[in-house]
């Protein structure tokens, strides 16, 4: 799921977006995704698209690993997007245009904003409980990664799987999920256990904002936002 | 494994909408019944599991175009409100990645709260205890589970936006174009899709032609769609027996018939 290399850019990548503010990024993101589904218009949709173009550009952002984790959603796009009435129709684009640029929109959030950011934003919402079990997830996810990669390929290596045993390729895949899922929870219980040593009670103390001051990527974004929803209450 | 990949802007704003309110009052609910419960205690638990759930569905299955998603096994573990906040988790974090819509995670949350609901449920059901293996227990578990909230997810989605969006992985290419003309679509909300059912006729040919179309091995049609639906389900529940079997050899208590989830 490129989890870790989504990471790896929203926390090392520097660019004017990057260093915006993760509250007017997601009110951004979450305006276009509004735009999209409520528009109508090839043209509206296809003007989001160019925005978050731009704006990729802006954030430096890899384009070859951009179109790859929007591969996912322009494949299920234009199978719907066929079904419901294919490209050469106005719905069939609009369908597609809409998928990809969700996505994008989503993805755009994601490789500029570290995800401790994006759940701080959520906690002002959604209630403490759910922040906490995002973060944990996120952190659980990063750990037991490396421990499925490394247990494939001792499976791999030991004869586990083999191409003309499909059912002992499952019964190793379940035990490969039951020694993974028990690292897991013995992991997790040593974490509540360090949390509740450090004084956890149901809720992870978040850092709050210090610099109240706009960067040049928040003025652009409310410009950008601004300009567009002007543009399309006047055209 | 019913977790539905249907892009932003397919569903109706009713539809949608409608899930999501469905989906909060159900998730408040749980997380009100966890705080009264003093179940904070679960939060590394659920984690993990989202985790895991994470992890799972990241890997293909191979001979079928799905995923497993260990929705059941949430629900055997965690219980069901605690479970349902895990794959409320899991649906967010993949909608951010672009597996389903922002749009649909209402409706997934749902559809996998029923596998979470209904594999906590059964688990603590009689019929399944004693007599049977724990590997058996799991798989008829799963298997009945699956086949439940397929058949729930698909007949849902039938009934609101066609027989199109059920089939997995299909080629719909070569029709495209007698289809479009076919289809007469209007808008009840401003970039909502919505078909004409004035042309109840065509449309009940497209859908019949859609399902023609869908292959599996030597199988074509509505056949190979439930054969499709059939292995991934047979296969989910293989793995989530071989899990269960697993578990209950190294760690037994976690199972242990009254081991209620507020002790766990």
């Amino acid at each position: 799921m490129h989890l870790a290399d989504i990471d790896y850019m929203a926390i090392h990548q520097k660019s004017i977006f990057h260093q915006s503010k993760p509250l007017i990024k997601t009110i951004f993101v979450f305006s276009l995704m509004g735009i999209l589904l409520f528009s109508s218009t090839i043209e509206k949709s296809i003007g989001v698209l160019v925005i978050l173009l731009l704006l990729s550009m802006g954030a430096k952002i890899s384009f070859p690993f951009l179109f790859h984790l929007l591969a996912y959603p322009l494949f299920f796009g234009g199978l719907f997007s066929l079904m419901v009435g294919g490209i050469g129709t106005k719905e069939g684009v609009i369908l597609l245009l809409r998928a990809i640029g969700v996505a994008w929109s989503f993805l755009f959030l994601l490789l500029t904003t570290p995800y401790s950011d994006i759940f701080r934003v959520f906690s002002f919402f959604m209630p403490t409980i759910l922040i906490d079990i995002f973060l944990l997830t996120y952190r659980s996810v990063f750990i037991l990664l490396d421990s499925v990669e490394n247990m494939f390929q001792s499976i791999r290596l030991r004869g586990g799987f083999h191409p003309g045993h499909l059912l002992r390729n499952f019964k190793n895949f379940s035990k490969m999920l039951g020694v993974v899922f028990l690292y897991a929870m013995e992991m997790s219980e040593r974490m509540y256990q360090i949390y509740a040593l450090r004084g956890y009670e149901g809720k992870l103390p978040v850092t709050k904002e210090s610099e109240q001051r706009l960067t040049i990527g928040d003025v652009l974004l409310i410009l950008i936002g601004m300009g567009y929803g002007i543009g399309m209450v006047i055209l | 494994m019913s977790h539905i990949h249907i892009p932003d802007g397919v569903f109706s704003l009713p539809i949608w909408v409608g899930s999501y309110i469905v989906m909060v009052i159900l998730l408040l609910g749980a997380l009100y019944q966890m705080k009264k419960n003093g179940l904070e205690r679960k939060i590394p638990y659920i984690a993990v599991m989202a985790a895991t759930m994470l992890i799972a569905m990241s890997i293909p299955l191979g001979i079928v175009p799905l995923h497993i998603s260990l929705a059941v096994f949430s629900g055997i573990f965690l219980g069901p409100m605690v479970g349902f906040v895990a794959v409320f988790v899991v649906n967010v974090i993949l909608a951010f990645m672009g597996h389903g819509g922002i749009t649909v995670i209402g409706l997934n949350t749902l559809v996998m709260g029923i596998e979470v609901f209904l594999g906590s449920l059964f688990f603590q059901q009689g019929w399944f205890q004693q007599k049977n293996s724990i590997f058996w227990r799991g798989f008829f578990i799963t298997f009945l589970t699956l086949f439940i909230s397929t058949s729930l997810a698909t007949g849902f989605l039938v009934s609101t936006v066609g027989w199109e969006f059920v089939i997995p992985h299909s080629h719909h290419e070569d029709h495209t174009h007698e289809r479009i003309e076919s289809h007469e679509e209007h808008e009840n909300y401003e970039g909502s899709i919505h078909i004409d059912h004035t042309k109840e006729e065509h449309n009940e040919s497209n859908h019949k032609e859609a399902l023609t179309e869908v292959n599996y091995l030597f199988f074509s049609g509505g056949l190979a769609l439930f054969i499709i639906l059939l292995v991934g389900i047979l296969l989910e529940s293989l793995i989530t027996g071989g899990l269960l079997a697993f578990m209950m050899d190294i760690r037994p208590h976690l199972f242990e018939k009254n081991h209620s989830t507020k002790e766990r």
